[in-house]
């Protein structure tokens, strides 16, 4: 059984931030993350949640899968050419602080050059602070990938900061 | 920490960051990176990316939420096309760019009224005993109530102020008008109301004035935070904040700042 029009409504509108932050991270900026979101919301009223599942679990799963679609229907997405982090990236002074964080502007750049599974996973365990349980559930994957994708990404963030 | 270290792998350290390990696990962890600072820099450098990444696409979920997700998540009790509320509403959404007329004041006084019965319950000693009414509301007054211009005179964004259990505000987001004014959304509620107020006010002078107040359906949550009941909740103020917002919104040690200043141009 699906939740009513109403409580679909309230519960998507209690998650939003979260949907919008979410969408932002992987997409990896806010424009495109609002695009996405909106794709969602109409996903969401169009469907319908079941009444017995987890609502956010099921948003951000909802959200992760349309996001694989339009990467799979845009390569441009996931190879990016020659753009402003790369030429700061040839640029970096080896000797440089090592405990520099990445500049705002760097971020989203950064997030854009992570391979698909490590930029959704990373969104959902660094970013919506989910567990790796909850992220492997959404994601339909073994634990013990997100374990080891995370890892991956956060090493990967390092190399492009 | 390098890829050549056998022990402090990556994995390792990016399930402490994320607490995935034992107690015991962390503190032999821990000790490892006393004797490897590079190991140490390495977790550190990992944490403050994650930080980061986190302020910056929370900051991105708190822009106005765009109209075309508002719009579907509207209620579906909308009022009747053609009534008082509706042509408000419109007429609302139509200032475009310009900032609201003053004279809409007179077209508005009767539902001020409303608002301002809300906002008394912010001034010192008094308590509001009224309902907040069927409408949404605008209006454009010489200036607040004195205790919501304190309240927004120094009240972090994000950080809920509590009235005697009976009412709790928040100020939501800070930003600068496209006409140099600061302003700040804020919203107010009863706790044993079904409604709340969302507005805006802007800085002019020392004082603050509302430019928009709408009434909002929603509940104040346990954490003190409010659930609108429907993506309804501030789709006009948001409209205004789209329009009119002059570059970022003002958040952290920005908002700290200005606070400390009083408002004021440095």
């Amino acid at each position: 059984m699906n939740l009513a029009e109403e409580e679909l409504k309230q519960a998507i509108s209690e998650h939003l931030e979260a949907l919008r932050r979410f969408s932002a991270a992987l997409t990896g900026n806010p424009a495109d993350g609002d695009d996405l979101a909106q794709g969602t919301v109409e996903r969401l009223l169009e469907k319908s949640v079941p009444r017995d599942a987890t609502f956010a679990a099921w948003m951000y799963r909802v959200c992760r899968n349309l996001w694989i679609d339009q990467v799979r229907k845009n390569a441009r997405m996931t190879t990016p050419g020659q753009d402003d982090l790369e030429r700061r990236m040839e640029n970096l002074d080896g000797e440089r602080a090592v405990m520099t964080m990445m500049r705002m502007d760097e971020i989203e750049t950064a997030m854009q050059k992570l391979e698909v599974d490590q930029r959704e996973v990373l969104a959902l365990v660094a970013i919506e602070e989910c567990s790796y349980r909850e992220a492997a559930e959404i994601l339909e994957i073994p634990i013990g990938t997100v374990m080891s994708r995370v890892a991956r990404a956060r090493k990967r963030l390092l190399e492009l900061s | 920490m390098t890829d050549s270290n056998q022990t402090i792998t990556d994995e390792r350290l990016s399930a402490y960051l994320d607490g995935m390990i034992d107690e015991a696990e962390a503190r032999a962890l821990e000790a490892e990176l006393e004797n490897d600072p590079a190991a140490g820099r390495r977790v550190a450098e990992m944490a403050r990316n994650d930080r980061a990444l986190r302020h910056h696409f929370q900051a991105a979920a708190r822009r106005p939420v765009p109209g075309a997700i508002s719009d579907m998540l509207e209620p579906a009790h909308r009022p009747e096309k053609g009534s008082w509320f509706s042509g408000l509403a419109e007429r609302l959404t139509s200032w475009g760019t310009v900032p609201p007329p003053l004279q809409a004041v007179g077209a508005v006084a009767v539902l001020a009224v409303v608002g301002i019965g809300v906002l008394a319950m912010l001034g010192p000693g008094t308590v509001f005993n009224g309902s907040v009414g069927e409408t949404s509301l605008v209006r454009a007054l010489p200036s607040t109530n004195p205790g919501v211009s304190r309240f927004l005179d120094a009240q972090p964004s994000g950080e809920v102020l509590s009235l005697d259990d009976s009412a709790r505000a928040v100020v939501d987001m800070s930003f600068e008008h496209a006409d140099g004014r600061y302003c700040r959304q804020y919203r107010v509620a009863l706790s044993d109301a079904p409604s709340a107020i969302a507005a805006i006010a802007c800085r002019s002078g020392s004082d603050w004035q509302e430019v928009l107040m709408q009434r909002i359906d929603g509940a104040v949550g346990e954490s003190g935070m409010f659930h609108a009941a429907s993506g309804q909740a501030s789709s006009l103020l948001d409209g205004y904040i789209v329009d009119n917002a002059d570059g970022d919104i003002i958040v952290g040690e920005s908002e700290a700042e200005l606070i400390k200043r009083n408002w004021s141009r440095p």
